[in-house]
């Protein structure tokens, strides 16, 4: 008796789980375009704006934008030329961006930078022959440097607006920051009049590719990726383009051959940060002295940047600090806080720094490492911006880190698709601005985002 | 009948080959077990550090890094020694402990931990009644429950990291940074309060296992199930004590791993399982149950935490290391095993 | 041929569970939006294929009586084996999935030596292996991701429909064609129902001849030739792979294991088949398709397990009980029906 129960009890569990996804499945999409608090901004989308500030507000900081001539699009350059039926789109993107604001007061949607490609002569396999510490060596890491006679054939524009259309954004996974980026991304698509679908694969690589084909399948206007790993997104992003969709990446960089089947990257300039943040570092140690490195994991696009952008720098400037140790002991406070540990009791006085990937978990496990070793001297210095490292930097822990903000990076990914679907040239690579946050200016990143 | 036709076929009276005497290594392994890997280790360490080994801040740096491990080894240790292998539902115990000691901070401090330890036990009651009424698989079934745990955290709060200060009032404020200091507190400004912590539960785990019936019948259990039974021992009980103990023991670890790392998530605890278990294999209790000491686990656990150690006074990478802890843990199970085999106690 | 008796009862639906639930799956699929299209059908079964591999090993080797948990370190390092080859050897793509496969066969053949001649249990075994593998990958590829690079041949090949009416993928048409070839192994030769035989019992196995420590050794050595031609085979259809793959959100491990109960493979041993975990395994590639979110796929998946535990647990203690394998619980049996003294 008790099986056949079961069994039916079984059977109807699954039964109503079933139909509850579904449901969940069907509705998700009908959820999205709900209004949320940020959205309020979208409602003045007056046509007060006159031409001429549009035109005013677009030719920004980035007049030399070697990368966009190069592409082979036009930069904009005094007027924008935006097709009629993308007008009133176009106006209400403009009055996004002036009135959507990041938590710390910085604006969301501002136009992005370029920054020079300096000219290596030699492929990537040339360029790996060369030591680590050779700007060199990374170039092809560092600078999305590809060959622009290889790319794909893009979709055409439908040049008609922002307004309406689909876009399904891909994370990497959960996370604060991943979150903080979601909502602000959420609040852009509301404020420009786009609905979106958000699929969060939890940071596994085997389930952002089923992600990428369920986007597919679900045909969208656009899709937005933060590529798992450097190297699957070339395949990634291939497939979206062969289907006849607009792609774009966003935050993490792709393998530079991926940018042939990518409309536009964006997202922080990583490593021009980090190497800001080495000059500083190694000024501050006048020039000698010993440095470690934790890394993030081990191949993804940050842990170039944040081990060899800083060691590349300071091997160029500074050549007698020496690098002592590279280890990668994950996002664990407690395994960060063995490493340092073991590192102060193993080189003692000779360990001068360590830069670390990751201002929260690392910062807090490499901080008490070196407070309980009575340490305070080792200078730590950190990439990102969190609510937990500004702390740090605050009360004089953490010597420096690097400004990224996330919302912006969220707002920029909006603010360039908008633009797509306008009909504007967009240049292939849009940088966010960059900053680095010390214990004197720590108060303008104040609230933090995440 | 047969016995005498036996007789008449066998020529020569037959002898017994088989070997009896005992081999003294076995023996000796197997008595002294671990502690010898320890003092080996400990040579080795002296050697390759030049003598700082047992400096102020390495002491520290290897007691702190095993203080959580060893906390979930001194429960996991029922688990095995009961003869059910080993726990699989550690990471997400962790985690779940520490997901609702943050999320109840408003409570106060103490209400917070309350509530991450009755988390951990609610776990325990749940492989307990599966495992020892209904004897399920023992790792299929703390396997499963890690998922299901998983999946429920995930889904309610929606793969988030929990901040303490973010969910605390404003009048909690002071419980919240209470909570996060646990993790950072020196006795004596030496010795960490996590590692106390550590050795205050081994130290109750052993009385436990030692002085009262408890720790008794377990043994029994562990060594036969059946005669246990027999024997008239409440074995469902026992098995749900076991299992409560490991709960409370891996939650302890997660509120101390939330403190720690200043939030709380899903992901607390990963690979917690592994290492615990290989602790607590390194310390010589027997997988097959019924065998083993709460010293021997210390030494485990200690032998783990020097072998990470010195292989970082090597200079050896994160993954590097892994290679050689997996061949370290392979050796030194199967040294276990054969010990045992040869002085057929397995 | 005899026609069977059909009953549609309880022991009939748990004997079927893993195609009725398919069956349920596929009825939720008619209210999903674009469920049914070719391009998702194909993408899906392609996607889910990693894990079929995995899944055949892993019941393989339950059946045989053991838990292999290296399969998923097993097939990434095969990936990254047959990617680095051809990068860096430039190796025809062919010889490096040869030499992929070879290299799961190895580690087969290790896991199964270490069962049988030293007698570590296979779980732990496989938790050492796990590390060793672990390290091996990291000082082969030093971290580093590797990828196919522009050589797309064999990645169209798989990607692309091997019959051109069918919205089926090559490389999961090439899994199905090996799932049958092991079912027929395990179903109609002699060393398949060995394996069946010494899962089921191991000392019967021995005394009634069968040289059970071959048996066990063939079943790790086969677990691993599917993972790592599953994994290599992945590696140029994914287009790149890295070493932590797997390690985050439901590991494909999981997967595979859930599959095996939900199949009906006893955890015991001795029982099972490799079509039950295929199909399940279909069922749960679609169901992720299905649930969009990781969260409730982690969910549902994670309750789905939980329940065929439950069940199968509750239906061995009943058995027990009825059975008077455990004698106190017969007497209680007896009174529950009124039958004691």
């Amino acid at each position: 008796m008790m099986k056949k129960s079961l069994a039916i009890l079984l059977s109807g569990t699954m039964l109503l789980s079933a139909a509850f996804m579904t449901g969940c499945g069907g509705g998700s999409s009908s959820e999205a375009p709900k209004s949320s608090a940020a959205s309020e901004a979208s409602t003045p989308a007056s046509s007060a704006a006159p031409e001429a500030s549009e035109a005013g507000s677009e030719a920004p900081a980035s007049s030399a934008a070697p990368e966009a001539s190069e592409a082979g699009s036009a930069a904009p350059a005094g007027d924008v030329n935006v097709p009629e039926a993308a007008k009133a789109s176009y106006e209400k993107l403009l009055a996004a961006e002036e009135s959507l604001m990041t938590t710390d007061n910085h604006p969301m949607m501002a136009e992005g930078l370029s920054f020079d490609v300096p000219a290596v002569d030699g492929d990537a396999a040339a360029m790996e022959e060369l030591p680590e510490t050779d700007k060199n060596h990374w170039h092809y890491k560092e600078y999305l440097d590809w060959d622009q006679s290889a790319d794909a054939q893009f979709p055409e524009s439908p040049a008609d607006g922002q307004e309406g259309k689909k876009v399904i954004l891909i994370v990497h996974g959960a996370h604060a920051w991943t979150t903080c980026y979601t909502e602000a991304f959420k609040a852009a698509c509301d404020a420009v009049g786009m609905t979106y679908d958000i699929y969060d694969p939890n940071w596994d690589q085997a389930n952002q590719d089923s992600y990428v084909d369920q986007a597919i399948n679900e045909r969208p206007d656009a899709i937005v990726v933060i590529p798992v790993s450097a190297d699957h997104a070339t395949q990634q992003f291939k497939k979206i383009t062969d289907a006849g969709i607009p792609a774009f990446c966003s935050n993490t960089t792709p393998e530079a051959d991926a940018m042939n089947f990518i409309i536009s990257y964006t997202g922080p300039n990583d490593w021009y940060q980090m190497r800001t943040l080495a000059a500083m570092l190694g000024e501050s140690m006048e020039g000698k002295g010993g440095v470690a490195y934790i890394t993030h994991n081990v191949g993804g696009s940050p842990y170039y940047a944040r081990c060899y952008g800083p060691m590349t720098e300071l091997a160029e400037k500074y050549p007698d600090i020496e690098t002592l140790d590279i280890q990668s002991p994950g996002f664990e406070a407690s395994e960060v806080k063995q490493v340092v540990a073991d590192w102060i009791t193993k080189f003692g006085d000779k360990l001068n720094a360590i830069v670390l990937a990751d201002d929260s978990d690392q910062a807090i496990g490499a901080v008490e490492a070196c407070q309980a070793a009575e340490r305070t001297d080792i200078k730590i210095v950190a990439a990102g911006i969190s609510k937990q490292g500004l702390e740090l930097v605050k009360s004089g822990d953490l010597f420096g880190m690097s400004y990224q903000t996330c919302q912006g990076d969220a707002g920029l990914a909006v603010r360039t698709v908008s633009e797509w679907f306008c009909g504007i040239d967009v240049a292939r690579v849009n940088y966010l601005s960059t900053d680095i946050a010390t214990k004197d200016n720590a108060s303008s990143f104040e609230p933090c985002q995440w | 009948m047969s016995e005498v036709k036996k007789n008449e076929n066998t020529t020569a009276p037959k002898v017994d080959t088989r070997k009896t005497e005992i081999n003294k290594f076995t023996l000796l392994f197997n008595k002294l077990g671990i502690w010898i890997i320890v003092v080996l280790l400990i040579v080795v360490g002296l050697i390759v550090s030049g003598g700082q080994f047992f400096g102020k801040s390495n002491i520290q740096s290897i007691l702190e890094a095993v203080a959580l491990v060893g906390m979930v080894c001194a429960g996991l240790f029922y688990v095995t020694y009961s003869g059910n292998m080993t726990d699989m539902s550690v990471p997400i115990t962790m985690a779940f402990g520490g997901v609702m000691a943050v999320q109840c901070i408003n409570f106060g401090f103490v209400g917070a931990i309350v509530v991450g330890l009755l988390a951990g036990a609610l776990i325990g009651v749940i492989n307990g009644f599966m495992i020892g009424k209904m004897r399920a698989n023992a790792i299929i079934w703390t396997l499963a429950v890690n998922l299901l745990i998983s999946g429920v955290i995930r889904v309610v709060w929606q793969g988030k990291m929990l901040y303490a200060e973010d969910i605390a009032r404003e009048d909690m404020q002071d419980s919240a940074n209470l909570f996060y200091s646990i993790s950072r507190t020196y006795i004596g400004g030496v010795i960490s309060l996590m590692a106390i912590v550590m050795l205050v539960m081994f130290f109750i785990s052993w009385i436990i296992h030692t002085k009262t019936g408890f720790g008794q019948k377990l043994k029994i259990i562990g060594t036969n199930y059946e005669v246990a039974k027999f024997s008239g021992i409440n074995c469902t009980r026992q098995l749900m004590i076991a299992y409560v103990i490991n709960g409370l023991c891996s939650a302890t670890a997660g509120i101390f791993y939330a403190a720690l790392r200043k939030c709380a998530s899903y992901e607390n605890g990963t690979g917690y399982d592994f290492d615990a278990l290989t602790a607590i294999l390194l310390g010589g209790v027997s997988l097959n149950g019924g065998k083993g000491s709460i010293a021997g686990t210390i030494g485990g656990v200690l032998a783990y935490g020097m072998l990470n150690n010195i292989l970082s006074w090597v200079g050896l990478g994160t993954y590097s290391k892994y290679l050689v802890q997996g061949i370290v843990f392979l050796f030194i199970v199967w040294l276990n095993t054969y010990s045992n085999r040869k002085l057929g106690k397995a | 041929m005899e026609k069977k008796n059909f009953k549609l009862n309880a022991a009939f639906i748990n004997r079927n569970r893993s195609y009725l639930l398919l069956v349920l799956i596929m009825i939720c699929g008619l209210f999903a939006k674009n469920f049914y299209t070719p391009y998702n059908i194909q993408a899906v079964t392609g996607n889910g294929s990693l894990v079929i591999w995995l899944g055949l090993g892993f019941t393989i080797v339950l059946i045989a009586g053991h838990m292999d948990m290296t399969v998923m370190y097993m097939s990434t390092f095969a990936a990254l084996l047959t990617l680095g080859l051809h990068a860096d050897q430039k190796l025809p793509w062919l010889l490096c999935v040869i030499i992929g496969a070879l290299m799961g066969v190895l580690n087969g053949l290790i896991m199964g030596l270490l069962v049988t001649k030293l007698k570590i249990h296979a779980f732990i075994a496989s938790i050492g292996m796990q590390l060793v593998l672990r390290g091996v990958m990291y000082v082969y590829c030093n971290g580093k991701e590797l990828s196919i690079g522009k050589d797309y041949t064999w990645n169209d090949m798989l990607n692309g429909k091997l019959i051109p009416f069918l919205p089926l993928s090559t490389y999961f048409i090439i899994t199905t064609i090996f799932i049958f070839g092991v079912m027929v192994i395990l179903r109609y030769t002699r060393l398949g129902r060995n394996i069946h035989m010494v899962g089921g019992n191991a000392e019967t196995a021995w005394l009634a001849g069968i040289k059970s420590d071959m048996v066990v050794i063939a079943a790790f050595v086969i677990s691993g030739l599917a993972a790592g031609l599953g994994g290599a085979l992945n590696g140029i259809y994914s287009g790149a792979a890295n070493v932590t793959m797997g390690e985050k959100g439901i590991s494909p491990f999981y997967m595979a294991f859930t599959a095996c109960v939900i199949g009906g493979t006893d955890i015991y041993g001795g029982k099972g088949s490799v079509i039950w975990t295929y199909v399940s395994l279909i069922m749960i590639a679609f169901l992720k398709a299905l649930c969009k979110s990781t969260e409730l796929q982690v969910l549902v998946i994670g309750a789905a397990l939980v329940l065929c535990l439950v069940y199968e647990t509750v239906a061995k203690y009943n058995r027990d009980k009825v059975l008077g394998r455990r004698p106190n619980l017969y007497i209680e049996y007896k009174n529950e029906t009124g039958n004691a003294k």
